[in-house]
């Protein structure tokens, strides 16, 4: 479910988050009244509070899944919700790409999708990589909420099972589940940007 | 005159700027922080329009281009950097395959021109380096590797070596000074330093708060400088006369500094001068320098004897093409 939202969101969320990234100020492909109205979108969806999303997307869940409860209903919600998380956290990792090595890369004569491509995406992959991994643990989180929802998951399990019936043991249970889920979510995050950066001699002893 | 670059902007950084660069020159453009450097090679480089005026290369308009035009343009321009501009992303390699790259070239092409470039730089052992590992000399060389990669008529450098020490800074000109005779590549340079300009560059131009004040060959304006700015960038690179010459000069006499371009420094003009009109002549400070090859040396003497005697020898030095400059 998690992964789920999280590979939809990102297919929305990653372009949106490139295209606020070049239509920013002085980028390649300025743009300030895009850039405003995508900026506010965005800063909108992330002010919603997911309870009220998951309640509010009711309607737009049944049209595409057919019914708003369980499982595969609760990936709308959840998938709208990480758009815009998405798309911040790729605008705040390409605009880390110095201005002097995109002007290079225009000097040699690169198209604007040779550009986002080969130097924005490819330069900054370990800080998307810590974008992706913030986004799946903030989904696991999440997702515990769209259990009060009737979703399945650790979310349903801790909340109806666990919650709901008092029952402290189930709940502590679920509780120690997903802080392993997220911790060990947060180490693979870690230790795959660690590689990285390794790789291209940018740990410092 | 294969490459023509006539220059002109309005507005704060440049003011009608225009000069000539022709094919095969190292041009130097020269100035203080702030003069328009930047704003100048950033026109050149296609980054920044300029708000009137044109840029020719090769006779053709690079802000009249069509985009496709434009791209082509650009890939026929080199460019080097301050602080190198690698991507931290890619290899040695890599970085060097990143122009032919973008211009669609097949993966065997991209192989061979590659490994004639780290050849050229002589980087042969650090093509699976990332920049991240390499010293700043090498990461230029790869910044020059890079920018040749397309075969460009022109390269320009943005102040290539002031982040480089004096050592690296040398072998970085050579290299340059290589390249340009070897591949007959025009060069067009910016920089602050004055001592680049005099190891590199034939042709150079000084500016000023947006303005060129002085243009010409090297040798003609470092034995001759015009304007108060170019005197001032000449007093760090060649010598600073020390005051006490100015003490040990006689009342009566004419200070002189003369300078002897290439040849001449072999022929015994002053002992002619004394010989034939009875001066004396006082040397109190010496050097020479090697400009662009050329030996260039300097004397600064104190002339005594009688007027008419004096005005005779300085109309026999201009007659020998002695440079000379009255202190």
């Amino acid at each position: 479910m998690v992964v789920a939202s999280c590979f939809f969101a990102t297919l929305i969320g990653l372009p949106l988050g490139v295209l606020l990234t070049i239509t920013s100020k002085g980028h390649i492909k300025e743009n300030s009244p895009l850039y405003r109205l995508l900026d506010a979108t965005v800063n909108i969806g992330r002010s919603f509070p997911f309870a009220i999303l998951i309640v509010a997307l009711i309607p737009f869940t049944r049209y595409i899944v057919g019914t708003s409860l369980g499982t595969t209903a609760a990936i709308v919600p959840l998938t709208i919700a990480a758009i815009p998380y998405i798309a911040r956290l790729v605008e705040t990792a390409l605009r880390e790409t110095s201005r002097e090595i995109i002007e290079a890369a225009r000097v040699m004569g690169s198209t604007t999708w040779q550009i986002i491509t080969k130097v924005l995406l490819v330069e900054q992959v370990p800080a998307l990589i810590q974008g992706l991994t913030l986004t799946l643990i903030n989904l696991i989180g999440y997702s515990a909420m769209a259990g009060m929802v009737g979703a399945g998951g650790l979310g349903k399990v801790a909340i109806q099972y666990g919650y709901m019936r008092f029952d402290l043991f189930i709940m502590t249970t679920t509780v120690i589940i997903i802080i392993l889920l997220v911790q060990l979510t947060q180490w693979a995050g870690n230790a795959a940007t660690t590689h990285i950066y390794k790789k291209r001699g940018l740990l410092s002893r | 005159m294969k490459n023509l670059t006539k220059k002109y902007r309005s507005v704060d950084a440049l003011t009608d700027v225009s000069f000539t660069v022709e094919k095969g020159d190292i041009f130097g453009i020269i100035g203080a922080s702030g003069a328009g450097k930047s704003t100048l090679i950033r026109c050149l480089a296609t980054l920044d329009k300029p708000t009137s005026g044109h840029i020719l290369l090769g006779g053709a308009d690079i802000f009249s281009m069509t985009k496709c035009d434009l791209r082509t343009c650009r890939q026929n321009i080199g460019m080097i950097f301050q602080h190198f501009n690698l991507l931290s992303s890619r290899t040695v390699w890599q970085n060097i395959a990143y122009p032919l790259e973008i211009c669609g070239f097949s993966k065997d092409a991209i192989n061979t021109r590659v490994e004639e470039l780290l050849d050229l730089v002589d980087l042969k052992a650090k093509g699976d380096v990332y920049p991240a590992c390499l010293s700043g000399g090498q990461k230029q060389r790869v910044g020059i590797a890079r920018a040749l990669a397309a075969h460009p008529e022109v390269l320009l450098c943005d102040e290539a070596t002031s982040a480089l020490d004096p050592k690296t800074t040398r072998d970085i000109l050579a290299l340059l000074q290589r390249l340009n005779k070897e591949l007959d590549l025009t060069i067009v340079l910016i920089t602050h330093e004055m001592d680049v300009v005099k190891e590199l560059c034939n042709k150079m131009a000084v500016l000023s708060k947006g303005k060129i004040v002085e243009s010409g060959s090297v040798i003609d304006i470092f034995r001759d400088p015009k304007h108060p700015i170019t005197k001032e960038f000449l007093k760090h690179t060649t010598h600073e006369l020390p005051t006490e010459i100015f003490k040990k000069a006689s009342p009566a006499g004419i200070l002189l500094r003369l300078s002897f371009k290439g040849n001449e420094a072999k022929e015994p003009v002053i002992s002619q001068m004394i010989k034939r009109f009875g001066v004396d002549v006082n040397i109190l400070y010496g050097w020479s320098e090697l400009l662009q090859g050329i030996l260039v040396g300097n004397l600064v003497v104190d002339i005594t004897g009688p007027d008419a005697m004096k005005q005779a020898s300085l109309a026999y030095l201009s007659e020998n093409q002695v440079h000379a400059e009255v202190l």
